[in-house]
């Protein structure tokens, strides 16, 4: 009986938190189109299929879905997106007709499991309490939209969860599954093998054995290397898609952090609109981030949690012509676990609304179609 | 963009390669200590301590060479710190070959051929290895008082940003302090592989091979204690340093640093530290000594 309620309890938290984490988005996204000031009349979600149809990245994912990697042509270069997402879009598109739709079906409900594994990830962390304030501050990072439109975002930050969850409880298996899945989802699944390593270790000398449940993390890599097995059998090169980004459009060379940063310092210089768009956040938000992760290692958050915070800022900043990094920086799980646990509740307050209303600005950025990506 | 934007552009950019390079010591250093690794709480605090000592220094010196080094030129920006401290580029170094920059190249190679930064990043590990190891050391042999103020005299010591300088002797200095240390210890077993190891760093590494032999093989350390340490460590280093000049390696001050700790060491012993005229006087000219040597780097 007591096992049936614990079942019960756990799924009804599940659908309270599922909902308000969809709920959240969609409320940003609505008022951020009434801000817009569309006169025809057009309702919100026409308007919303027609822009967000064609916006960024999405057309990729789009093309992906449809025909799959090429291994020459105009797709081609295609093969730099990871592939869970295009072909989670192309399975679920197959049955309803429309990929456009599964992908945002498909964001939106990784999104809103996502915002349950958060919870639960930030509870065994921090507390009941301090859970809610970092699934609040995630709710309203200002570029938490992309959670919601076809972009990999939300699939991949609800992987990540997931993983850092199980690595948590000790369910290795399920963790590494869930890591390969992520890692298969985006570039930053990778530094889930931090976390991943760290607790590994410590449950060995914590047992004083070694399990041979705990080699389940080794799926994560798996994940990474699936990714570059579809480069070899496509294009024939497993390193193939480091070209395509090397080219146009992206001209993405990975670089050190240092020179980018750098980089960003000088376009940011020579580029007024766009630094207050791209440049001067990242720059910003780097710091932010990992003073926040010198913080939280003060705080005694899991020093797994900031490895992987550490990981995933290192991964996301050496890419070199960084346009998208407070896109790629929105994964830092360990960013939000922090902004919980500030003992201020008038800083932390005055940090979520801010939060809150740079999230209408830069959703607001997206619907006019700015450099927002 | 101005030539003053680009060295701004530049410093934010390695500042920002600089704290990543922290975190990744501070969590290894955690991993180490929860894995169960046998740190004491109190150990973690002094070396919170000394290597916060140890990055204040390094910010302050590097502050006051761009002072100095933009009064001296004329010109130039605060910030511009490869200039400053003259970096060589590791690629064309002169002197003995060292393993420091075989390390430089190889973490290059991983850092996208980024000699200078790594050369840097290395220098300021070794840095921090030294202030944490000296501290460990004096709060070993001497009470907290006396430790502290030797700790403050060693950092104030003429040429003393040889211990953060982008060089192969930072690295020296690291093996030095940590030689020291073990010695102290009675650990004779690491105190010869790190006198070994120091002797593939810097020529002067071959210094404390020497030391070790007479301090052990010798058995002077049982006997006379850190005069011995002292004596052995300068008359070791006056036969390096003179073959060393012949050759025209180095510089005035790699040629007589090696020898601060252990002088610290042995004086420390006596009642002046503590008396706070006399601490003073040798503080006041240690700064002026320190600042004398860090005007003559740019003259």
């Amino acid at each position: 009986m007591g096992y049936r309620e614990d079942i019960k309890r756990e799924w009804l938290l599940f659908g309270k938190i599922f909902l308000f984490t969809v709920a959240i988005h969609w409320i940003v996204m609505y008022l951020s189109y009434t801000l817009l000031g569309i006169s025809d009349n057009v309702g919100f979600f026409t308007a919303f299929y027609d822009k967000y149809i064609e916006m960024g990245d999405t057309v990729h994912y789009l093309k992906i879905a449809e025909n799959w990697y090429t291994a020459s042509g105009e797709m081609a270069n295609a093969i730099v997106f990871y592939p869970l997402y295009p072909f989670l879009m192309r399975a679920l598109g197959f049955v309803i007709g429309d990929y456009f739709i599964a992908g945002v079906l498909i964001s939106n409900v990784c999104t809103g499991v996502a915002g349950y594994y958060f919870y639960k990830l930030a509870e065994i962390e921090i507390g009941k309490s301090k859970a809610i304030d970092g699934l609040l501050i995630w709710l309203f990072f200002p570029f938490a939209s992309f959670y919601i439109i076809v972009y990999t975002e939300g699939l991949s930050m609800m992987l990540v969860l997931m993983c850092l969850y199980y690595i948590k409880k000790e369910k290795w298996g399920v963790a590494g599954l869930a890591g390969m899945l992520a890692a298969l989802s985006k570039s930053q699944g990778i530094a889930l093998m931090v976390p991943a390593v760290y607790e590994a270790a410590l449950y060995i000398v914590k047992k004083k054995r070694f399990n041979p449940r705990v080699m389940f993390i080794g799926l994560i890599p798996a994940g990474t290397f699936v990714y570059l097995l579809i480069n070899k059998v496509v294009q024939g090169d497993w390193f193939a898609f480091i070209g395509h980004q090397e080219a146009e459009p992206w001209y993405n060379k990975a670089k050190w952090i240092s020179e980018n940063i750098s980089t960003q310092y000088g376009m940011a210089k020579d580029h007024f609109e766009l630094s207050i768009l791209i440049y001067w956040v990242q720059i910003v938000l780097y710091f932010v981030v990992i003073i926040a992760l010198f913080y939280g290692l003060r705080k005694k958050i899991s020093a797994s949690l900031i490895a992987f915070g550490g990981a995933h800022l290192f991964i996301s900043y050496l890419h070199g012509w960084l346009i998208s990094g407070p896109r790629y920086v929105m994964g830092c799980v360990t960013m939000y676990i922090v902004f919980a646990v500030i003992p201020n509740k008038f800083v932390k307050s005055a940090i979520l609304l801010a939060c809150a209303a740079l999230a209408l600005f830069y959703t607001l950025g997206l619907w006019q179609g700015q450099a927002i990506m | 963009m101005s030539e003053r934007g680009i060295v701004l552009g530049d410093f934010i950019g390695s500042l920002a390669g600089l704290i990543m390079f922290f975190l990744i010591i501070a969590l290894f250093f955690k991993f180490v200590c929860d894995i169960g690794l046998k740190v004491q709480p109190e150990d973690g605090r002094l070396m919170k301590r000394y290597a916060s000592a140890g990055a204040v220094f390094m910010a302050v010196t590097i502050f006051v060479s761009g002072i100095i080094y933009c009064f001296y030129k004329g010109s130039g920006s605060l910030l511009d710190i490869k200039n400053i401290w003259n970096f060589e580029p590791i690629a064309e170094y002169n002197g003995a070959p060292s393993v420091y920059n075989v390390l430089t190249r190889a973490f290059a190679a991983v850092l996208f051929e980024r000699y200078d930064d790594c050369a840097f990043y290395i220098s300021a590990l070794c840095g921090m290895i030294s202030f944490i190891t000296a501290g460990f050391l004096l709060r070993r042999m001497f009470d907290v008082v006396t430790a502290d103020r030797c700790f403050i005299l060693f950092m104030c010591s003429p040429a003393s940003w040889l211990l953060f300088l982008p060089s192969p002797y930072s690295m020296l200095m690291a093996m030095v302090s940590l030689f020291l240390y073990f010695v102290v210890c009675g650990r004779k077993d690491i105190s010869i592989l790190i006198a070994a190891a120091s002797c593939a760093v810097h020529i002067s590494g071959t210094v404390l091979i020497a030391v070790w032999i007479v301090l052990f093989v010798f058995r002077f350390y049982e006997k006379y204690g850190t005069i011995a340490i002292f004596t052995s460590v300068a008359a070791a280093q006056a036969v390096v340093a003179a073959a060393s000049a012949v050759i025209g390696w180095g510089s005035v001050e790699e040629y007589f640093f090696i020898t601060v700790l252990p002088a610290i060491l042995c004086a420390a012993g006596g009642r002046w530290i503590r008396r706070d005229e006399i601490y003073n006087c040798v503080l006041s000219f240690y700064i002026i000594c320190s600042a004398y040597f860090l005007v003559l780097h740019f003259v």
